[in-house]
């Protein structure tokens, strides 16, 4: 049976009127009007805790938000929440931005959520948690991606504020240890809402330049809440990409920001960033001297070793002169001997001879006797 | 610089490599050690280059400038 048809049976059986009697899908159409068209009910903060949290794989997140006696439902959709810089969980307390409209296929009315954030002691602690241990994941903490800090700077890009003691201690230990590097300075704002997107921008400029080849990021010590912009996600992003090495000196030795777990390097304070961007001079003056020194001994060195060769040479050679001299006279010595043994031999031979010349006449004149 | 600095200490380690294994000729010698000792000056030379500059740059209209 159409609307139509009921329309006209009512009209019939109860004497009721069309224009007397609303629909299910007006009532709950008024009833949506009504509350999104209320200031009091658009974009409100609610504190509460987070209960019956659900996130379906459609990417959108489902919760209650609760105080001691009541509960109201809430959506916080897709759209919304893909900024979210840390994860919700039930019974964190929290305080949400938001507007009341109802769900018109069950009758309910929800928040739906823009914004998160959490409260409580540890709210910031837990933000801080939460994005680093989402960046670790991601790996941009990772050592291999860490970029090589030069050993020598051609140009260093500075980032810091123009005021306070932070740019002077590092210009004192710039021009301590090494007075004719340059450096390009950005003046930033390092702390409040504006100072990450400042700092952020400064590091994409200092990228432009070629010449620059180490970036420092300094800020001097401060509250929590004072370095809360060095926690933020998308300066993060912008320290892993950047093409220069970054170095940070954020506050003092105990404070870590997400900016100092992202850099190439992290130093405990402005100076001691200063300190490792920039070499002592006279280290290096000092490592060409023990080079030359090195040399010089070298040369020495191999100056004697050829003289001792020659040393060497001269002695073989006046060895083996004796051994020549030697070998001579020995064989003068053995010809000598050659010669007197013949002479002997001869004198032998010839008064053999004649005692057989001797023998031989006896013997002949004995035959001619007889 | 830190290149032209390291390329030019490597230099001269090679030759006292060179001069340590008695590798050259010693006709050679004195040239390479004189060639040695002016590779370090130029090290030298490359510590000293320039004077400190301190350039402040910030953006107006979107354009980067230089205070300096």
């Amino acid at each position: 049976m159409s609307n139509k048809e009921s329309f006209e049976r009512i009209k019939k059986v109860y004497g009721i009127d069309k224009e007397n009697i609303l629909t299910v899908s007006k009532i709950s159409g008024y009833i949506k009007n009504k509350l999104t068209n209320d200031p009091k009910l658009n974009q409100i903060y609610v504190l509460g805790e987070i209960t019956n949290l659900s996130r379906p794989s459609s990417g959108h997140i489902y919760f209650d938000i609760k105080d001691e006696e009541n509960l109201v439902k809430c959506a916080f959709f897709k759209r919304n929440n893909s900024s979210l810089s840390f994860e919700l969980k039930n019974g964190l307390q929290v305080l949400i931005l938001g507007s009341i409209t109802t769900y018109e296929k069950r009758s309910n009315y929800q928040l739906i959520v823009t914004l998160i954030l959490p409260l409580g002691e540890g709210a910031f602690y837990l933000q801080f948690k939460q994005l680093k241990e989402k960046l670790s994941k991601e790996g941009l903490f990772d050592d291999k991606y860490k970029k090589e800090i030069p050993p020598i700077p051609k140009c260093i890009g500075l980032i810091t504020s123009k005021k306070g003691s932070v740019i002077k201690d590092i210009l004192n230990v710039q021009k301590s240890r090494f007075p004719n590097i340059t450096i390009k300075l950005i003046a930033t704002l390092m702390q409040g809402e504006k100072a990450c997107n400042e700092v952020i921008r400064a590091i994409h400029i200092l990228n432009r330049y070629k010449t620059v080849d180490t970036i420092i990021i300094a800020r001097g010590g401060g509250s929590i809440e004072d370095l809360m912009c060095f926690n933020d996600e998308e300066l993060a992003r912008t320290i892993f990409q950047s093409k220069i090495p970054i170095i940070t000196g954020i506050g003092h030795e105990t404070d870590h920001t997400i900016a100092d777990f992202v850099a190439d390097q992290r130093a405990p304070t402005p100076s001691v960033a200063a300190k490792i961007a920039v070499p002592d001079k006279q280290d290096l003056t000092d490592k060409v001297e023990m080079v030359r020194n090195e040399l010089q001994k070298s040369y020495k060195n191999y100056i004697a070793s050829k003289h001792k060769e020659l040393e060497k040479l001269r002695e073989k050679i006046q060895s083996l002169k004796t051994e020549l001299q030697k070998s001579y006279n020995n064989f003068i010595k053995s010809k000598e001997k050659d010669g007197e043994s013949k002479k002997y031999k001869r004198i032998i031979i010839t008064m053999g001879v004649i005692i057989l010349i001797i023998i031989i006449y006896f013997i002949i004149k004995r035959l001619i006797g007889n | 610089m830190q290149e032209k600095f390291d390329k030019n200490i490597e230099k001269v380690k090679q030759i006292i490599s060179d001069f340590d294994h008695f590798k050259i000729e010693e006709s050679k010698a004195n040239s390479k050690f004189c060639e040695g000792n002016k590779v370090l000056d130029d090290c030298l030379n490359i510590l000293n280059e320039k004077e400190l500059i301190i350039e402040e740059i910030s953006v107006v209209d979107g354009k980067i400038v230089s205070k300096n």
